[in-house]
């Protein structure tokens, strides 16, 4: 028993070098990663996007506690790794349907045999995917992450006035698509 | 159907699309165990080691452009040739294939509604790219290069990238192209724009197979397949451009060798596109709707 405690102890060793960043880690890494679920095409992508946000943060570390905003400063380094990957890589984006927000929610209603309800979850997220971003990424934000509307203001360092207004306006532009939807002949 | 179902959910007294937003994009979705801990373990040594690599990946594609591009034979003056654009992308093994015999290099330009577009080559083959997640099955690529006859097409990180889409997909003669495109095909793209002119690498399954029954490429200014763009002929099995849609809706003819195809191995496969929706429901919602030309409305809505 003390042995296997012993090599227990030296192995987790390195990753105790920084409590602080793993506290970071086990604060958000789940909000961190249903953002980046949210940005990106596929789980892979959200994968890549989640590691290198907190690589990047963990060479940061002292940049963040000056920051004095840990959440805002993970989030915003999230979005600008995606930005920068875009400029770099490229778009890539797969046109066969995208892979499941919340596999666990949806398949609880395909138990329940609502197709409607999965119908009309698609087409949302559909619609929301195709706005422009200064619109996509505050919704995300709000409904996907749960953010305040004053942390999505320190995370895209923008008036909490124009994250409202932001947020108004992409509630508008989803209602649109479905009424364009709803009224088309 | 699905007309019904959102008038239903619109008229009804609880609609709101505040909780339709709730309902869409919540998520209880965690990251896997396995991924944290990795993240845990970070050290800096694993960080430069992460981008020293990423950094040489660069370098080596970089390196194999600057010596095996010269050796191609292709290539308009002012566009990348096909084998460039995979580069560009990270995509080595696909530049390869577009250096290789089996690769068609069409470099075909049309020019409509100050847009030249480029139909710049063809090649198929297993296992080319990253983005293509089935490596073992064979995949077909196209490079089409769109270019504004004034001006420069926006940066892909630019807030107007997708003011104007762009849909480029193959078609199959003989078969409705509002089932059969790029989407239904498990397909893909890749972006980039290079001097002004934007590059589009589009994936899907092979298409091959289906040479013995002839191609086209369409390249319109919509999000998705689209019936104000094109006149599709059941008789001939072919579309021509709408002559009255406001926009880009060019046809491109996709020669590829009729001796590749394999009429039986292609029947297959496109009755297979659909079995599976049947369990989804998406059939029964298609096929209806499909002999009035609703079906094709509803799909280019949801994409917008």
């Amino acid at each position: 028993m003390e042995i296997w405690s012993a090599i227990k102890l030296k192995q987790s060793a390195p990753r105790c070098e920084s409590n602080e960043f793993i506290n970071l880690v086990d604060e958000y890494g789940d909000s961190i990663y249903k953002f980046c679920r949210s940005l990106t095409y596929s789980r892979e992508d959200a994968d890549d996007l989640f590691q290198e946000t907190f690589l990047r943060v963990f060479e940061q570390l002292p940049k963040l506690n000056a920051s004095g905003n840990p959440q805002g400063f993970l989030f915003s380094t999230s979005l600008y790794i995606w930005k920068s990957w875009k400029r770099k890589y490229a778009r890539r984006k797969r046109l066969a349907p995208m892979e499941r927000l919340d596999e666990n929610r949806v398949s609880s209603v395909e138990m329940e045999d609502n197709i409607m309800m999965q119908e009309e979850i698609r087409i949302v997220r559909e619609i929301v995917e195709s706005l422009p971003e200064k619109y996509k990424i505050p919704l995300i934000l709000y409904y996907t992450v749960e953010m305040s509307v004053t942390d999505i203001a320190a995370v895209l360092k923008l008036p909490q006035g124009t994250v409202k207004s932001r947020l108004f306006k992409g509630r508008e532009l989803v209602e649109k698509g479905l009424a364009e939807i709803h009224y088309e002949k | 159907m699905r007309k019904d179902w959102l008038r239903f959910i619109m008229k009804s007294e609880n609609y709101d699309v505040d909780l339709l937003l709730k309902e869409a994009l919540s998520s209880t979705e965690i990251p896997p165990p396995e991924l944290v801990e990795k993240v845990k373990c970070f050290s800096k040594e694993e960080f430069d080691l992460k981008n020293t690599k990423r950094r040489t990946f660069s370098v080596a594609a970089i390196i194999m452009a600057l010596i095996l591009v010269p050796t191609s034979v292709f290539a308009a003056w002012h566009f990348l040739s096909p084998a460039e654009v995979a580069n560009r992308l990270e995509s080595p093994a696909l530049a390869q294939a577009f250096r290789s015999d089996d690769a068609l290099l069409i470099n075909e330009t049309k020019s409509q509604k100050g847009y030249d577009v480029t139909f710049l080559g063809i090649v198929s083959g297993e296992g080319l790219t990253e983005l293509d997640s089935t490596v073992d099955k064979a995949k077909s690529y196209a490079v089409v290069a769109i270019a504004k006859q004034e001006g420069s097409m926006p940066d892909t990180s630019d807030e107007d990238y997708d003011s104007v889409p762009f849909f480029v997909s193959p078609l199959i003669k003989g078969q409705e192209p509002w089932l059969y495109n790029i989407a239904s095909m498990g397909g893909g793209y890749s972006t980039c724009v290079v001097d002004g002119v934007m590059y589009r690498i589009i994936e899907c399954d092979s298409l091959e197979m289906f040479a013995d029954r002839g191609l086209q490429l369409i390249v319109s200014s919509t999000d998705f397949y689209s019936t104000e763009a094109y006149n599709y002929d059941k008789a001939s099995g072919l579309v021509t451009p709408n002559p009255d849609f406001d926009g880009v809706n060019l046809v491109f003819d996709l020669p590829l060798d009729p001796k590749k195809g394999d009429y039986e191995k292609a029947q297959q496969y496109l009755d297979s596109l659909w079995e599976d929706n049947e369990t989804s429901g998406a059939e029964e919602d298609l096929v209806p709707a499909n002999e009035n030309g609703n079906a094709v409305e509803l799909l280019e809505r949801v994409t917008k």
